[in-house]
């Protein structure tokens, strides 16, 4: 019997399939999970109910949701603002790296009060790992380099060279690969303005979910730049003939993707972690893709896939701790999501025909038909 | 071998791709042993029955008769078993490989399956090949036969336009093909290798083959085809012998001779001149010279007509002169200012507006809105400033709003809502030359504005360049309809292989002298002026 599977591409996308594929994604995702749950015994309903309900109906679970969304989010418009201008940037992750190092650096070595230092790291720690960012932007425009690989190999760069720094010139006292710890001063306060200390691993850089999702709506839909982002990404050829120049838009929305990055890697590391240490990024940057692609309709899309996942990850921390379940079951949870997701893309984009026995052909080697 | 003189007889086939008719009604009969000239403008429908003919379309009425037998192919697989050959303009090679693998791709009928197999294995297992030749041998006696000489061993992207070409004719005759079809097998060549794949067709044919040669160069019509079959809009004219025709009536069927759209052209005494350009060199994006030394002027309220038939320049020639293509030598100023090696940005700010030739790929961006796409060119001169520099979309809807109700573009639900991609070929062209319009240039670049627009649209954008005119824009229109050129032109240029050839007034030349000079580059021959006199 000869099965043949035909891929058409869809003329246009129906709007169940454009609006329902998030959810059904999720769905489905959630479905095929259960089966590792039920081999361990374990009802997934029981599961499922505590990783989202659960964690939601305290401080303590929505505190840590948000402080997992924030570089999830930051790091996924990141990936978004370059995809709007129809190229991939890959390589957040090594951008929070950049913007990490130089937040480190700069709080440990400035004295300043704790203001303007934590500004000072925000923003030295955007720009450099902005500039950082721009370099894929900067080779895709002028030498057509792929900016997918290039912009990958570069995390490679950066997260080893953090290796060397934590070993030489940054490694602190007592031997571990991590930095000193930094001064208070250049830690993200938990006391929120107005509102006082919402719980103590809740801290103030969570007001940039805010703040990055108003810019970059403004950005996007507002401004002349964000039009010519869009155009850019829409048509390259025919934004070129407007006078748009294709070489300027790279450039500047890969920086502003790194921009985002390393803020969200001077989040971590000031907010989170207090100090600079190797694995302190549980591969937020590449996270961020599926983050990207889920909210790729607009910055409150991205919010929205941000908080999702930042649920899983901070709900997947209870699970494992009151089923005593292995913490890879999250990962497994979040991995299938990320699949399931890139199959709804592909279904929404091409129709699936299944075609059992059809005529029977002389078995063919492949090369056989003419490209078209 | 089946003793008819007729090998191939298309009967009745009609094409259409949703509701453009690319071939309506054609009859194709085609003598064994002949060689069968397909001539016809661009866009007339040559492709597209060759193609069905090749099993890369399936008609939508018709039928194929091929060596007798009633055929429908689903695939080039089916018609190359069947027997017919076609090679196509750009070539279906893969340069990593030899040009005998390459041959041999995808065949399967070799000695016992190993055909593919090079090297030792290869040569091993064709020695148990109960006497068969090698791939090698019969690829190389083909060569011999049909004087195709090329090294077997030598990779594709190794070897120059002329030797792919026999490439991909002795992979044709690998699969032992009795038709071959040639589409615009002169296009990549220069004249030398056109001269070589002459005789390479003679042989072909003197060894029994028959040949379908599809051209719009009437020159080869003459020097290669027994006979020709000439279509004009999918539609078939005639099939006559070559012999019984001069290159003159030719060259009448193959552009024909419609009912003018008579514009009122006011005169207009032109200005100063807005563009200069000098000189002007540049490649095609395959890297082949397709401009050479190319000198335009046009005034201020000057249309200056180019004709040419398609792929003979003016497509790197009007991006040039916007600053979308580099060009390899020359100058070009826009009033007065030198704009040479200027980027587009600057041409728009000098007053240049420009229409491509290719509206879907160059013209818009189908996925955005009708609004994104009627203010592209406007969205940063301060038209749309909201409050704090940011732009303000509601403007730029009414803006939008306003230029469909102003060039009737038809289509549009909503200026937000609807994509330029939904908008028929027609509309979308009224949208670009609208925006384009709007910018009140000193000079328009319009390249095939009105190509597969219907006869509304048409007399609609010819009256919008006359306007234009009247405003005293400077107009460059590149058109392969002469009548268009006639009809608005104030001065027409004749370009041919990247040179202009010709340079004329409407009122002193006529459709057939410049088909002349499009097809073969040079003034209409003397036996041909009593056929001038004949028809007029």
């Amino acid at each position: 019997m000869n099965v043949s599977v035909d891929l058409t591409s869809r003329e246009s996308i129906p709007s169940w399939l454009a609006y329902g594929a998030p959810i059904f994604t999720i769905v489905a995702a959630l479905v095929v999970t259960s089966i590792p749950l039920l081999w361990e015994d374990l009802s997934p309903l029981d599961v499922y109910t505590e990783l989202f309900v659960g964690t939601l109906s305290d401080v303590a679970g929505i505190s840590d949701v948000l402080r997992i969304a924030l570089p999830l989010f930051l790091a996924g418009l990141a990936v978004y603002i370059p995809l709007k201008a129809g190229i991939w940037n890959i390589g957040a992750e090594g951008q929070i790296f950049v913007g990490a190092t130089v937040c480190a650096y700069i709080g440990l070595n400035v004295q300043l009060p704790s203001y303007a230092l934590i500004l000072l790291m925000m923003v030295a720690g955007g720009f450099v790992a902005g500039l950082y960012g721009a370099i894929p932007g900067y080779l895709r425009a002028k030498h057509d380099v792929n900016e997918i690989i290039s912009s990958l190999m570069l995390t490679f760069a950066a997260t080893t060279f953090l290796g060397y720094l934590l070993r030489g010139p940054m490694q602190g006292s007592g031997g571990q690969t991590a930095t000193e710890s930094l001064p208070d001063r250049a830690e993200l306060p938990t006391q929120f303005p107005l509102v006082g200390e919402i719980h103590p691993r809740l801290h103030v850089g969570v007001v940039l979910l805010g703040i990055a999702v108003a810019v970059t709506y403004i950005l996007m839909t507002k401004t002349r730049l964000g039009y010519e982002i869009t155009f850019i990404g829409a048509n390259p050829e025919a934004a070129i003939q407007a006078g748009i120049s294709k070489y300027r838009i790279y450039i500047i929305s890969f920086f502003f993707g790194g921009f985002l990055a390393g803020l969200a890697g001077v989040a971590e590391i000031s907010g989170v972690y207090g100090r600079l240490f190797e694995d302190f990024s549980p591969g937020y940057g590449f996270t961020a893709i599926a983050v990207a692609l889920l909210g790729r309709n607009g910055p409150f899309r991205v919010l929205l896939a941000a908080l999702f996942f930042g649920l899983l990850r901070a709900g997947g921390t209870t699970v494992s701790v009151s089923f005593q379940v292995p913490s890879a079951l999250v990962d497994i949870i979040v991995a299938l999501v990320i699949l399931f997701l890139l199959a709804a893309e592909f279904l929404k984009q091409y129709r699936i025909s299944v075609d059992l026995e059809r005529e029977s052909e002389p078995e063919t080697s492949p090369g056989t038909e003419e490209p078209v | 071998m089946i003793n008819t003189d007729t090998i191939l007889e298309l009967d009745g086939i009609t094409k259409r791709f949703d509701d453009v008719v690319a071939n309506e009604d054609i009859d194709l009969s085609v003598r064994r042993g002949e060689v069968h000239g397909l001539l016809g403008e661009n866009g007339a429908g040559k492709s597209t029955l060759m193609n069905i003919l090749y099993g890369l379309y399936s008609p939508t009425d018709g039928t194929i008769r091929f060596n007798d037998k009633e055929r429908s192919f689903s695939s080039p697989e089916d018609a190359i078993e069947a027997g017919i050959g076609m090679v196509h303009q750009h070539f279906m090679l893969i340069p990593r490989m030899t040009v005998l693998e390459n041959v041999v791709l995808g065949e399967r009928e070799s000695p016992e399956g190993v055909a593919s197999v090079n090297g030792i294995a290869g040569s091993v297992l064709g020695m148990f090949s109960r006497g068969r030749e090698t791939p090698r041998e019969r690829v190389e006696s083909l060569a011999e036969e049909y004087g195709l000489a090329v090294d077997p061993d030598a990779k594709v992207w190794e070897l120059d336009i002329g030797e792919r070409q026999r490439v991909e004719v002795l992979k044709a005759l690998y699969r032992d093909v009795d038709l071959l079809i040639l589409d615009e097998p002169t296009a990549v060549l220069t004249p030398k290798e056109s001269e070589q794949m002459f005789q390479t067709i003679r042989q072909l044919v003197d060894e029994g083959l028959t040949v379908i040669f599809i051209t719009h160069k009437l020159w080869e019509i003459e020097n290669m085809a027994d006979r020709v079959t000439v279509l004009r809009d999918g539609r078939k004219i005639d099939t006559v012998e070559t012999e019984s025709v001069t290159q003159g009536e030719l060259a009448e069927m193959m552009v024909g001779r419609e009912v003018l759209i008579r514009m009122d052209k006011e005169p207009v005494e032109p200005g100063d001149p807005v563009l200069e350009a000098t000189g002007i060199t540049a490649r095609d994006s395959r890297d082949v010279r397709t401009l050479s030394g190319v000198d335009v002027t046009v005034h201020e309220g000057e249309i200056v007509g180019v004709a040419g038939v398609s792929g003979n320049g003016q497509r790197e020639l009007a991006e040039c002169l916007f600053g979308f293509r580099d060009l390899e030598n020359g100058s070009i100023s826009v009033r007065g200012e030198d704009l040479t090696e200027s980027p587009p940005k600057r041409f728009i700010e000098a007053g240049v507006s420009f229409v491509p030739e290719d509206r879907y790929e160059h013209g818009c961006a189908p996925e955005l809105s009708v609004m994104h796409n009627s203010s592209v060119k406007d969205y940063r001169n301060g038209k749309f400033e909201g409050t704090a520099g940011l732009l303000d979309y509601e403007k730029m809807e009414t803006y939008s709003e306003g230029l469909v109700e102003e060039f009737d573009i038809r289509g549009v639900s909503s200026v937000t809502e609807t994509e330029a991609g939904e908008l028929s070929g027609g509309n979308l062209q009224k949208l670009i030359l609208g925006r384009e319009m709007n910018q009140e240039p000193n000079l328009l670049i319009a390249n095939q504005p009105t190509r597969g627009v219907d006869v509304g649209a048409i007399e609609n954008i010819r009256k919008l360049m006359l306007e234009q005119r009247q405003n005293g824009t400077g107009v460059l229109l590149l058109s392969e309809d002469l009548d268009e050129l006639l009809d608005v032109s104030d001065r027409i240029l004749v370009i041919y292989e990247g040179e202009f050839v010709h340079e004329t007034r409407p009122e002193e030349t006529d459709k057939w002298e410049l088909g002349m000079y499009m097809s073969t580059g040079e003034s209409p021959a003397e036996e041909n002026a009593q056929v001038i006199e004949e028809i007029q």
